[in-house]
């Protein structure tokens, strides 16, 4: 087995009692004290996380912006320097081979974030599909580190570390001066994978360690692991590449349509984008009911009859009940919903793919119950 | 006197027949924060190495299963009100032997060589 890569925090993991998990070729912390306490302290203060397990790149070159814009469904032409967006990329069936973040930093240069699960496929891609541009990548996912500050103080805290004057927007991007003999800049984005408003730094190791001791030294933030990562990123309903997205899934399926532009002259996969055989929608089970639906788990219809399939679920301690976000048929959109487990089961009340966000303003979703087919 | 078994769950002899079970505290931390509790209902019996009790964490789900062929007595009430305050120390269920069970005979570990088992994991 190959050796297991370290993120950047590993000598303080190390020593800060976290657990770990091999976590796509990376030595992961889960978590360090406990999920749910990891998850509160970021939905009610800072939390902060190592994410440098992430694959970063630059692409540049006078046709970057035409390579990127083919190879994404996201529209690049109306991105401006000092701003991100979220978009997939697919093959050409229309599968999602990945999710990723691209930043344009100039007119003929662009930062590219992928999942790391998905690093050495997406490598492969980028790489048979930039052939034919006047374009190259430079993958810095081993130069440069990334954490990422999130939570409702996340953003003031953070400015005032790094003296920065103007709060960025949300996707916002831009460097930071920092008086530092380090020859890698350090890159601030106003984004995250929590539900909550923070950013993500990227840059020297060495400088984003600092700023990590900083935070839970002088403002009182809390290291994370991928353990309160997920259980946030669920309640936000933000697609996890491997569980709630993946080859066989298109981005019309995935609720990806607003990353789709679909009026864009051509993107790889265009013409299969908007195949929707199967409806991403997120289920609410009953306070007190005592079951979690964890992925792989079948959903029901009144009738018992499998009409779909979890794709993540855990106990959700902001809504005190479990949550779970799961593919159906289309054709069973109003259906009632049900899962059983351990031979026993419960109705689901049916909503979109969201639960729990914090950006800009505090929105839970309210679930219905499902209509009763009659 | 505690003993464990190699499913980590542990037994200890309460007196009169009746038995005491918990988990250790290497499933304390392989499970994490445990949102709830569900054992199965008292006064039935059950075969060895039926599930007992479910204990669902956010990370996983752990099972207590019947060491031997056992009736439930009781689950304990402030596990099942507070899950998140379980440790190594805190019992879960009781139970008794249907058949009569001689503890020294159970397939379990003490503590020195549980502790060597769980080096070898």
């Amino acid at each position: 087995m190959a050796e297991l890569k370290l993120p950047i925090s590993h000598y303080f993991n190390q020593t800060n009692g976290a657990r770990f998990a091999d976590f796509a070729g990376w030595k992961m912390p889960t978590f360090y004290t406990s999920i749910i306490e990891e998850h509160k302290a970021t939905r009610e203060h800072i939390g902060i996380f190592d994410v440098s397990h992430m694959g970063r790149w630059l692409v540049s070159g006078k046709e970057s912006l035409d390579f990127l814009n083919d190879l994404v469904t996201n529209d690049l032409e109306a991105l401006f320097a000092g701003s991100g967006i979220y978009t997939a990329m697919l093959n050409e069936e229309g599968g999602i081979i990945d999710d990723l973040i691209i930043y344009k930093i100039g007119d003929e240069e662009f930062m590219l974030v992928n999942n790391a699960g998905n690093h050495d496929i997406d490598t492969a891609w980028y790489e048979k599909q930039i052939e034919n541009y006047d374009a190259e990548m430079i993958d810095m996912t081993e130069v440069w580190g990334q954490i990422a500050v999130q939570g409702p103080m996340a953003k003031q805290v953070l400015e005032q570390l790094l003296g920065i004057d103007e709060p960025l927007e949300y996707f916002g991007f831009g460097v930071v001066d920092c008086d530092d003999d380090t020859e890698e800049p350090l890159i601030i984005a106003a984004t995250g994978y929590t539900g909550e408003e923070g950013y993500e730094l990227y840059g020297d190791p060495d400088i984003l360690m600092d700023i990590w001791e900083d935070l839970i030294d002088e403002h009182d933030a809390t290291p994370c692991g991928l353990g309160s990562r997920d259980l946030l990123r669920l309640e936000a309903g933000y697609c996890l590449h491997g569980n709630d997205i993946d080859i066989k899934t298109t981005p019309y399926e995935a609720g990806l349509s607003w990353v789709t532009k679909m009026d864009k002259e051509d993107f790889i996969g265009k013409s299969a984008a908007t195949r929707k055989d199967k409806k991403l929608i997120g289920l609410a089970f009953p306070e007190g009911d005592k079951i979690i639906p964890r992925s792989h788990t079948k959903v029901l219809n009144e009738a018992g009859e499998e009409i779909g399939e979890v794709t993540s679920g855990n106990f959700s301690s902001m809504l005190n009940r479990a949550i779970a976000l799961a593919y159906i048929k289309p054709e069973y959109e109003d259906a009632q919903v049900k899962v059983s487990i351990r031979n026993k089961e419960s109705i689901a009340q049916v909503g979109k793919p969201w639960f729990y966000r914090n950006i800009g303003k505090k929105q839970v979703q309210e679930f219905k119950s499902s209509a009763i087919v009659s | 006197m505690v003993q464990y078994f190699k499913s980590h769950e542990w037994i200890a002899e309460k007196g009169e027949g009746v038995y005491q079970m918990g988990i250790s505290q290497y499933a304390c931390d392989q499970l994490g924060d445990i949102v709830f509790v569900e054992a199965k209902e008292d006064g039935e019996v059950y075969d060895s190495a039926d599930s007992l009790a479910i204990l669902e964490s956010v990370k996983a789900v752990g099972d207590i299963y019947a060491p031997f062929k056992a009736k439930l007595i009781s689950t304990n009430k402030e596990v099942v009100n507070s899950p998140e305050e379980i440790n190594s120390k805190t019992w879960i269920i009781e139970i008794s032997s249907v058949d009569g069970i001689d503890f020294d005979d159970l397939d379990t570990m003490n503590s020195g060589e549980y502790d060597d088992y769980l080096e070898t994991l």
